[in-house]
């Protein structure tokens, strides 16, 4: 899919952990590992709005769009 | 009422279902048995054949010159039935064990595809790709059924017309073909075609995050 997500890297720069994120976010950490595997065929606006508010980043920051 | 799931009107169906399998296998089983000992152990097999008349008058039926051993025929106005007797041949047993076993082939390939759909429906997950494929899977064998009726209907109207005359006079035959199994089985077909869709919609919302 040309859509790749950088959760991984946002993780990172803010020294969260995955099951952290998904307690803050209330999305369970299957729904999180499919996202952060790129197995999402959609993501709410309302996912995408509160990861990007407990990461402090863009959704630019989360989603990339690479051509195949 | 709880229609999927344990417990549910599915689970009662599943059973009904898991039984009606067993049973047929086994009149499979003991029917194909019984016509090959009677085969075996007899000369001459007494036959029935179902027809429609155009007339309700009594009316004589003979065996035709070009018959090859029928004997013993009597007709059943009332009931519909020709009954006779004829020797037995290989083309004969040939012939009655293939109606058996294609008709218990389609009956069976179907049960067990409905075993499998309502296992599926007791586990709570009717929408799988499986399902879509299975009821597509039972609609082209009920669309099957029409034309193989047609064609076993063809050679049993060429057989009466070969052996029988009434009152003296060559039979006169007449065939439909089966629109109605066909329709239901285009509906199926439709119906799965849905399913699929419901599959795919269903696998879209599990994977939106």
């Amino acid at each position: 899919m040309p859509i790749y997500i950088n959760l991984d890297l946002q993780l990172v720069k803010k020294k969260m952990s995955l099951t952290e994120l998904s307690e803050r976010v209330d999305i369970t950490m299957s729904n999180l590992s499919i996202l952060k595997q790129g197995k999402a065929k959609a993501v709410r606006f309302s996912t995408l709005e509160a990861i990007c508010r407990e990461l402090e980043c863009q959704p630019g920051d989360i989603l990339e769009y690479k051509a195949e | 009422m709880k229609t999927l799931g344990q417990y549910s009107l599915s689970a009662f169906l599943k059973f009904i279902i898991y039984a009606s399998w067993y049973i047929q296998l086994f009149f499979l089983v003991l029917l194909t048995v019984l016509l090959t000992i009677s085969f075996i152990a007899k000369d001459n097999i007494q036959s029935d054949l179902t027809v429609r008349l155009t007339q309700s008058k009594p009316m004589a039926v003979t065996p035709a010159p070009t018959a090859t051993n029928i004997n013993n025929v009597t007709l059943k106005l009332n009931a519909g039935e020709l009954y006779f007797t004829q020797d037995k041949s290989v083309p004969l047993v040939i012939y009655n064990l293939g109606v058996m076993w294609i008709g218990f082939a389609i009956s069976l390939g179907i049960t067990n595809l409905l075993r499998k759909i309502f296992d599926s429906l007791t586990d709570n997950n009717p929408f799988v790709i499986e399902n879509a494929q299975r009821l597509r899977q039972i609609a082209l064998l009920i669309i099957l059924i029409a034309p193989l009726t047609f064609m076993r209907d063809l050679f049993l109207n060429w057989y009466l017309r070969q052996n029988f005359v009434i009152d003296g006079s060559v039979i006169q035959t007449h065939l439909t073909l089966d629109f109605k199994t066909v329709f239901i089985g285009l509906i199926l077909l439709i119906i799965a075609e849905i399913f699929r869709i419901g599959t795919r919609l269903k696998e879209e919302q599990e994977l939106t995050v």
